[in-house]
């Protein structure tokens, strides 16, 4: 190819120019750069050449530049340049303790975002070669919502056989199993997976075996195997728990095998189970419990797609009432687990954490023009003297290098600091954060840290070089403390600091509305007494109460206790708590027509047990609440709440009518027969969200017999007592059962609203840095402009100028940017509480009153920060100032 | 230079490229022609560095040459080695020469 090859980015030139000889010395290196860009051009493109072009600039600039100037041995070796930079920033401590804390607070900041994004996104499943396993995920069009059911089993078992291009294939569910009897029963996470899980994820068990197709039979043994922490914990020594028995949901299993330690697949898993395989009959379910992965030794996913959209193509053939509206993608494990809502989380944070990075960084190279704009004359000298004009304001590159080094420290320490904070505010039992997930200062951070300290050192020391470098050593010299116009500084600072103020006011109101959220949690109004408010879970999933009626019978006892014993004043169970987010069902209305799709809508659902409102103190606003007559082989009763009777029924009153609640073969259809408050059945989902709408229904649980509930009493003495009150009833009607994870309301209010207060936390700490980092900035300008217009502020007061006049001049210099800032951080505010409408509990997104407070807020940081520099102006005497040149 | 030392093994390397390169010494087909016979990549600031030095030692000086418009018209610099640059690389390979006789044999065995 021949033809024009465009010129080399001229910036790029200008780097190589300032460190590059003078002379035909200089001119010949750059004229190679020139050659070697062209041939780079024609042999890769344009983008490649100037990526090439650009790193080259950097490593010539190091490898040349750095190197010239220590090989020299001139009087100014870098040592030498380091000691006064360091002396320089001790005449001012107070200057380069703010300076080191700005950058530090930045990269600190920085850091933990990283840490944050590259424990969940980037560090991914601890199992060899990561990269490889593929999950085959479900995704179905017609089930609204973020709660896609996964693969029915034999859905699993026709994938496992018919596709062909993953290396092995298998499958797991998630489980929760209950282990031990009566006291010493504990509910643990588990997973029923197949015997060649082991196959694909290629992590071996630490003492003992792997499951084998024999342990996946009907009939035989029942084995287990478990983590390390577990078997630690039970037996003393994992190899210890080999070969022993332990009951799990009220069978004998032997413990056949123990994992390594940071083995927890897929999430924070106890225990694994072999999957039984058994014969697939009868009709294909829609959608099931049943995750699918396999390893793929090709980096191209796209013959995998083709190959299980083919399979599923198959399905929609032969069972279209089954898979339509299915579709199948091909994630890697991390994507699979994390996306849409989470993702849009972190995308604000990191949004958020650059605005603080590049408020720090601009105000820090602030503070150092101000260093440089009185300094003129030293640059000057140095220039004079023949060392060229980038070697004259080294001293600056030294200072922004001593600054960053400090900041980085500081940075460190500010990271680690929030890292390990966020890891506890996070930690798996408040929020059942998957293992894979991990937030930890690692060598990745280190690494981060000082790229970012590296960056802040080149942009911090490089401002004020570029701009002196503009300027010959005479005016320098007549430029210093006259504030001669021939210095551009001040143009380059006052856009710095729009930009800060701009920046600030965003940030502060993200955390001023997160921070709201926060407020608004801690005194949100319960509609029902929380505090003698406990709750325990019963877990009725295993084989032995699978018998007609077993279920019922447990329940039934479970409603009477709250009658009976003193130290429970009332009691009943419930298969979703108040304030935990209850699951949706479809709803339909009678008289409504042939029940269209259009016309179904989705509501939250929970089955509940007489002794429930009682429990709560809840009195029905109409009709009634359950009867113990409200049993199976009756007629299906409903109570709605109030926001269910003015969304469904117009406001009329919904006692009487008929829903149908669920859809498809479980569609059942009940008479409502009374209406009580809203119970939060929403959780602490975002209000205003389809998630967060808080219309629901209850049923009677009586009717329903769930596998598992929640008994909530409320407690009439020693919390203690209740609780072995129901112990002890629970033993006495099957050893079994036992209350598990007891814990009170505010507990469960705790780990249902951790993601507010955590990532709100976050947001708060970030605003607060940045305040913090743009009074600086605020500070930094208007000092350094009496700074440099003490000569004309002394001409002036000679003159005749009153101190409010004065004044006035340097509110003008503040008042003007700040102005200028806010307008602009004002349109950027909006745009940030769009995103982070999602962290928000209860608050507006354009509430008035953060808006004004951040206003407020940020012009009070602008007066204070210029009361110093006033006061100073003010007391310029104006002899002295006229007589200093 | 002292008369009874030796430039460093890089500085050699690039005195005797020079001196292959006869009439085509430029700083980029030095470069080049160290990647083509011993198989080493040179880093560009490495090389103007290592050549300022020898400059600096009289062993090598330059000459201009116009650039092309490629070059955005900047001039080149042609390396040529100085009698003393000649004397050098004279005295390194007879050096080199004297150290290696009588040597065959432990090399052809492989073995130390």
């Amino acid at each position: 190819m021949s033809g024009r090859v465009p010129e080399p980015p001229r910036f790029v030139d200008r780097l190589l120019r300032s460190v590059l000889p003078s002379g035909v010395r200089g001119e010949s290196i750059l004229g190679d750069a020139y050659d070697e860009w062209a041939v780079k051009v024609r042999a890769k493109g344009y983008l490649r050449a100037l990526f090439w072009y650009g790193l080259h600039a950097v490593r010539l600039s190091f490898g040349y530049g750095l190197g010239r100037w220590f090989s020299r041995g001139s009087v100014h070796g870098l040592t030498t340049e380091l000691k006064v930079a360091a002396r320089a920033l001790l005449r001012t401590p107070s200057a380069a303790v703010v300076s080191m804390t700005v950058i530090g607070l930045g990269i600190g900041l920085a850091m933990f975002m990283f840490a944050i994004i590259y424990g969940v996104f980037l560090r991914g499943l601890n199992v060899p070669d990561a990269h490889q396993i593929l999950v085959l995920s479900r995704a179905d069009a017609t089930v609204p919502g973020s709660f896609d059911p996964q693969w029915s089993y034999a859905d699993t078992v026709d994938l496992r056989r018919n596709q062909r291009t993953l290396n092995q294939v298998s499958t797991y569910r998630t489980t929760q199993v209950v282990v031990g009897l009566a006291e010493n029963a504990s509910r643990h996470t588990a997973a029923l997976i197949a015997a060649n899980l082991w196959e694909v994820l290629q992590v071996p068990p630490m003492a003992g075996r792997e499951f084998s197709d024999d342990d996946a039979q009907i009939g035989v043994e029942p084995v287990v195997i478990l983590a390390e922490w577990f078997a630690r914990e039970r037996f003393g020594e994992p190899r210890l728990a080999l070969g022993e028995v332990i009951r799990i949901d009220g069978a004998e299993t032997r413990v056949v095998g123990v994992m390594p330690p940071e083995f927890r697949f897929p999430e924070n898993q106890d225990l694994w189970l072999p999957l039984i395989e058994e014969p697939v009959v009868g009709l294909r379910e829609r959608g099931g419990a049943f995750s699918v992965l396999g390893r793929s030794l090709e980096d191209d996913t796209s013959a995998v797609r083709q190959d299980v959209a083919a399979v599923l193509a198959r399905w929609q053939d032969e069972h279209p009432e089954t898979y339509d509206g299915v579709s199948v993608g091909v994630e890697t494990f991390i994507e699979s687990q994390t996306g849409g809502e989470l993702s849009q989380l972190f995308l604000a944070m990191v949004v958020a954490v650059t605005f603080v990075l590049v408020i720090a960084t601009a105000n820090v190279a602030n503070l150092m023009m101000t260093r440089a704009a009185t300094r003129t004359v030293q640059v000057a000298t140095r220039a004079a003297l023949g060392g060229g004009t980038f070697r004259a304001a080294f001293p600056f590159l030294a200072e922004a290098l001593l600054i960053s080094l400090g900041g980085a420290a500081i940075g460190l320490g500010v990271g680690w600091a929030a890292v390990d904070g966020f890891d506890r505010a996070t930690s798996a039992t408040l929020t059942g954060r998957p293992s894979y997930i991990q937030f930890e200062i690692g060598i990745e951070s280190w690494l981060f840290s000082a790229g970012l300290a590296f960056v802040c050192t080149v942009l911090v020391g490089l401002t004020p070089v570029m701009q002196l470098r503009r300027l010959s050593p005479a005016v320098l010299m007549r430029d210093d403390s006259r504030g001669s116009s021939s210095l551009r500084v001040g143009r380059v600072m006052r856009s710095l600091v729009v930009v800060e103020v701009a920046l600030s006011c965003a940030l502060l109101v993200g955390s001023g509305l997160t921070a709201r959220s926060i407020l608004a949690l801690s005194s949100y109004e319960y509609p029902f007494a929380t505090e003698p408010l406990l709750a325990a879970d019963i877990d009725l999933a295993a084989a032995k109460f699978d018998a007609e009626g077993e279920r019922a019978r447990i329940y039934g006892e479970l409603s009477r206790l709250g009658a009976e014993h003193p130290s429970i004043a009332a009691g009943g169970l419930t298969t979703a708590l108040p304030a935990t987010f209850a699951p949706f069902s479809d709803i339909a209305l009678e008289n409504d027509g042939d029940l269209l799709r259009r016309d179904q809508r989705q509501v939250h659902t929970a089955s509940v047990g007489t002794g429930f409102f009682a429990a709560l103190g809840v009195e029905p606003i109409d009709g009634r609440l359950f009867r113990r007559s409200d049993e199976a082989g009756q007629r299906r009763v409903a109570i709605v709440n109030i926001s269910l009777q003015q969304s469904a029924f117009d406001g009329e009153s919904a006692v009487g009518r008929r829903i149908r609640l669920g859809s498809g073969a479980e569609a059942t259809w009940v008479d409502v027969v009374g209406v009580v408050p809203d119970l939060a059945m929403a959780g602490f989902a975002t209000p205003g969200t389809p998630d967060g709408d808080p219309s629901g229904a209850y049923l009677s649980l009586a009717q329903e017999e769930p596998e598992a509930a929640t008994f909530l009493m409320s407690v009439a003495g020693e919390t203690e007592s209740a609780t072995a009150a129901l112990r002890a009833v629970l033993t006495g009607i099957d050893p079994d059962v036992a209350p598990l994870d007891v814990r009170s309301f505010d507990e469960v209010i705790r780990r249902n609203s951790w993601f507010y207060r955590a990532f709100g936390t976050v947001f708060v700490i970030f605003g607060v840095a940045a305040l913090f980092i743009a009074a600086t900035g605020l500070y930094g300008i208007v000092s350094f402009g009496v700074a440099r217009r003490r000569q004309e502020i002394g001409v002036r007061v000679a003159l005749g100028a009153q101190p409010s006049g004065v004044l006035r001049l340097v509110a003008r210099q503040a008042g003007g940017q700040l102005a200028l800032g806010l307008c602009a951080g004002l349109v950027l505010a909006w745009m940030v509480s769009r995103v982070i409408v999602n962290l928000m509990f209860n608050v507006d997104p354009r509430d008035p009153l953060v808006f004004v407070s951040v206003i407020g807020a940020l012009g009070a940081v602008g007066v204070f920060a210029s009361l110093e520099p006033a006061w100073r102006a003010l007391r310029v005497d104006a002899v002295e100032a006229l007589r200093a040149r | 230079m002292p008369a009874n030392s030796y430039p460093g093994e890089f500085e050699q390397m690039v005195l005797v490229a020079v001196l292959r390169l006869r009439q085509d010494a430029f700083a980029l087909s030095i470069i080049r022609e160290l990647d083509r016979v011993v198989g080493r990549e040179v880093s560009r600031g490495a090389l103007y560095r290592a050549l300022d030095r020898l400059e600096s030692k009289g062993l090598v000086k330059w000459e201009v040459e116009e650039g092309g418009p490629e070059r955005g018209g900047k001039r080149r610099r042609r390396f040529r080695l100085t009698g003393a640059g000649l004397a050098i690389v004279r005295k390194c390979y007879e050096a080199q020469q004297r150290l290696w006789v009588g040597l065959e044999p432990e090399l052809d065995r492989g073995t130390p």
